[in-house]
């Protein structure tokens, strides 16, 4: 019983923690640019990167 | 008397040929066991006596797993019982075993009382002389008491065992029309068989109290044992069930909860409208449009952006259109471009923004719109996927831009794609939890059913 309880306190406050602080989900903002700062220091002009346009699947259409 | 005697050694009534295991498919491929002759092909299906005859092992290897057998005593509501004898059954619609045991107990004044055992669980059933009964009393029904009672609630027993002294001589496979039914908070029985109508009311007993008359210390330890294991597993089940019910709530609550940051597309500025892209293979069009800016506040929140057609405004027919949606902060933005929003500006800044070293765009989405129809086996097919969605935390309140490119392979009203932007609360660790949660009380309510210490199936109580 107690042990149940347990379990059950840690995985809600599991749960919450990762919901409270957002765990897991993608960060604009300065850390996505950051991020892609240091991507774009390791492209080159030409490279498939640089081709205009959407990114999507029907892009290359 | 017992009842299992030279059930293998059987002939076929037909020609008295040997009778062997065999098959019949039903239902186009559900196999159901048969009794089959060797010699004329007779065969004795569980609609037969010689069926319950040839697999009579089938219905009785457990039937020792009782705690109640014959030349027991016991002491029930302070009369004194003893087990004399004992029927077996096995329902006549079923291929596996599906059996009851009727057992024939004679109390100390001499009257004769049953104890059914089915599936854990015992009734005390005594015999009943009823007011009125016309087992004719039409086509459909039969009546007792006053009561109809439907014949399409009649199923067939077979006896496939017996041991002791009856009050009637049985035979293995012979057919017997039984009816259940409740009476003024009784449970009747109504037993008809070629020559024999036996009618017997009852009420089901606790096995506490059917291991109090008849059990051993034993027994009762291991019954008490049992017991308590199982109240720990179903008070570990209720504990696991409030937990998600908390967790359910939360998701609930934090997927209702929901702010639209408004006028995200009040301001709108056309850098291209359905500008012709040719390539080798084909002709698309390009748009770039920037919207804004707006304000969004709140410090550390998640976003949900939905990027999606608005056919009202132009329908997407047999055609495709991908998006690249970016979100920018409006002083960013106007720093690169020394606050000049003039169009042609804009539009060699966006035209290159990959080839940016520093990034202007705080996230950036990108997805796809189609429709598309066809035939395939199941016949003619029309889909279409008009929607697309992201979340994204940002930390940063302010003024922001979105920038929206659209790439189609038809020209496309610029107005048709439209986008809205929300902060919402995170809910999938609390869904997660909630099924997490639902899978232990199903665990726990099952051992809580199940645990037994005890060399004999006992029911739920």
């Amino acid at each position: 019983m107690l042990k149940s309880i347990i379990v059950t306190l840690i995985l809600i406050g599991s749960g919450f923690f990762m919901s409270a602080f957002l765990v897991g989900y993608p960060v604009a903002g300065k850390k996505y640019i950051s991020k892609q700062r240091e991507k774009r220091k390791s492209l080159r002009y030409g490279s498939a990167y640089f081709i205009g346009g959407a990114r999507g699947f029907r892009g290359g259409k | 008397m017992s009842g299992n005697d030279d059930v293998k050694s059987m002939k076929c009534a037909a020609c008295g040929g040997d009778i062997t295991k065999s098959y019949r498919i039903v239902d186009e491929d559900e196999e159901i066991p048969i009794a089959r002759c060797v010699s004329c092909g007779t065969e004795y299906d569980q609609y037969t006596g010689e069926y319950y005859r040839y697999f009579a092992d089938d219905f009785t290897y457990d039937k020792d797993n009782s705690i109640l057998k014959l030349g027991l005593k016991g002491v029930l509501d302070g009369i004194e019982y003893e087990i004399i004898g004992r029927i077996r059954m096995q329902d006549e619609d079923e291929y596996e075993r599906s059996t009851w045991d009727e057992w024939l107990a004679v109390s100390s004044d001499g009257v004769y009382h049953y104890f059914v055992e089915e599936d854990g669980e015992i009734r005390s059933y005594e015999e009943y002389v009823p007011q009125s009964i016309n087992l004719e009393a039409s086509d459909s029904h039969i009546e007792f008491e006053g009561k109809k009672i439907s014949k399409d609630e009649a199923y067939i027993g077979r006896i496939v065992y017996f041991e002791g002294e009856l009050t009637w001589l049985p035979e293995i496979g012979e057919a017997v029309t039984c009816y259940d039914f409740k009476k003024d908070g009784y449970k009747f029985t109504i037993e008809q068989s070629e020559n024999e109508v036996s009618i017997t009311r009852g009420d089901k007993l606790t096995y506490r109290e059917i291991i109090d008359a008849f059990g051993d210390d034993e027994d009762r330890k291991l019954y008490e044992n049992t017991m308590k294991k199982r109240r720990e597993f179903r008070n570990k089940a209720l504990v696991y069930l409030a937990g998600a019910l908390l967790a359910l709530a939360f998701s609930i609550y934090s997927c209702s909860t929901s702010e639209e940051i408004k006028g995200v597309m009040a301001g709108k500025k056309a850098i291209a409208d359905n500008k012709i892209i040719t390539d080798k293979r084909s002709v698309n069009y390009f748009s770039q449009i920037l919207y804004g800016p707006f304000e969004i506040s709140g410090g550390e929140s998640l976003y949900d952006v939905d990027v999606f057609i608005d056919e009202r405004v132009q329908r997407l027919y047999l055609e495709w259109q991908s998006f690249r949606f970016m979100l920018i902060k409006e002083d960013r933005l106007s720093r690169i471009i020394n606050n000049n929003y003039d169009a042609e500006l804009l539009k060699g800044l966006f035209t290159e923004i990959d080839a940016r070293k520093e990034p202007i765009e705080s996230y950036v989405i990108t997805g796809d719109f189609w429709d598309e129809k066809g035939v395939d086996s199941d016949g003619p097919w029309h889909e279409s996927d008009l929607n697309a969605s992201a979340s994204f935390v940002l930390k940063e309140d302010g003024k922001y831009y979105a920038y929206l490119e659209l790439y189609s392979n038809k020209p496309r009203k610029i107005d048709s794609v439209k986008f809205r932007v929300q902060k919402v609360k995170s809910y999938r660790y609390m869904i997660a939890v909630t099924v997490l949660l639902l899978i232990l009380v199903v665990i726990n309510r099952g051992k809580s059913s199940l645990y037994n210490e005890l060399p004999f199936e006992i029911a739920d109580e």
